[in-house]
């Protein structure tokens, strides 16, 4: 994918993190961290810092860096997973600028849990965020699990919020 | 998006559902209307009627044509499910085609809901296809309520393979 796909993905998440952000508060404020067991994810604060801690753990691999780690069961209150993710994509951010377009799509071969894979920098980054998008299912599931509606966070929505 | 980032997209897709389809086949027919009330879908073959009746109603959208529509208590296998899924990819296909770039991007009124609202080509296949990847998660939270290891649809997964 292209810088723009990018770009495009990157406000896209963030604004469905938002949406995600706004729904949860409603919900009070042990809503992180109430059980929802059917899921496969034992509550949204798991699913949501799983999202997070795959920015963490791609860009610290791609920029041969320590992640920084994030104790998902400590997180209580939103900040906690807000400071965390901010932090994360602020680390994206400064990669995709760091490079030039050929950059990005320059094939190169780096570990993967101790394989050597050949991908862009391009391609992960476009993985990190299809990543998040693909999650979003598992939170529809958890906040229906809670007795919540999820919010929409489509991306005509993402659209008509941000373009007009 | 551009084009570009739209084959990109629609490929991904193909590898999810062809992941999904390994994966569900495996089962049996009957994984396929198995109960799974945790989720919020009904079982497995609502939540993957659910998202190829996305094309059907966003492609209608596009044309100003009628749904072509689809009985989703009919499914009873995944051939049936299938036939649904080839027909609104080929629409999708052919409907992508038929647009030149300028086309793809121009913003053009559409009838939505009983509401006029603008938006390009581009911006509708993006969000089919991203409303497809969106409910990659209800299907994982799905197979993992009836007992299953759901598949891994990671995008780099879908990648060509690329020489290390």
């Amino acid at each position: 994918m292209d810088r723009a796909g990018i770009e495009e993905l990157f406000a896209y998440t963030d604004f469905s993190w938002r949406e995600h952000a706004r729904a949860i508060s409603a919900l009070g404020p042990k809503a992180l961290s109430r059980s929802a067991p059917g899921s496969g994810w034992p509550a949204l604060r798991n699913a949501l810092g799983h999202v997070a801690l795959a920015y963490d753990d791609w860009i610290a691999e791609l920029t041969s860096s320590k992640m920084i780690g994030l104790d998902v069961e400590s997180i209580d209150v939103w900040d906690d997973l807000e400071i965390y993710r901010r932090t994360v994509r602020e680390k994206f951010r400064k990669l995709l600028e760091s490079v030039n377009d050929d950059e990005l799509t320059r094939i190169r071969t780096m570990d993967v849990d101790g394989e050597p894979e050949s991908y862009s920098f391009a391609d992960i980054l476009a993985n990190l965020l299809l990543h998040e998008r693909g999650h979003h299912g598992d939170i529809n599931t958890l906040f229906y699990q809670l007795g919540a509606e999820a919010p929409l966070v489509d991306y005509r929505f993402f659209l008509s919020a941000t373009r007009r | 998006m551009n084009r570009a980032a739209i084959e990109e997209l629609l490929a991904f897709s193909d590898f999810a559902w062809r992941q999904h389809e390994e994966t569900i086949r495996g089962l049996g027919e009957d994984a396929l209307v198995k109960p799974a009330p945790g989720s919020g879908w009904p079982a497995l073959r609502d939540a993957l009627a659910h998202v190829n009746f996305g094309y059907d109603r966003w492609l209608s959208i596009l044309a100003d044509t009628p749904l072509t529509g689809f009985d989703v208590e009919s499914v009873r296998s995944w051939d049936d499910l299938e036939s649904y899924r080839s027909r609104e990819r080929a629409r999708f296909r052919e409907s992508l085609d038929s647009f030149s770039d300028s086309e793809l991007a121009a913003e053009r009124p559409m009838s939505i809901d009983g509401e006029t609202l603008l938006y390009s080509p581009a911006d509708i296949f993006v969000h089919v296809l991203l409303h497809e990847r969106g409910h990659d998660g209800d299907i994982s939270t799905l197979l993992y309520q009836i007992g299953m290891e759901p598949p891994v649809v990671e995008y780099r997964f879908s990648l060509p393979a690329t020489p290390g």
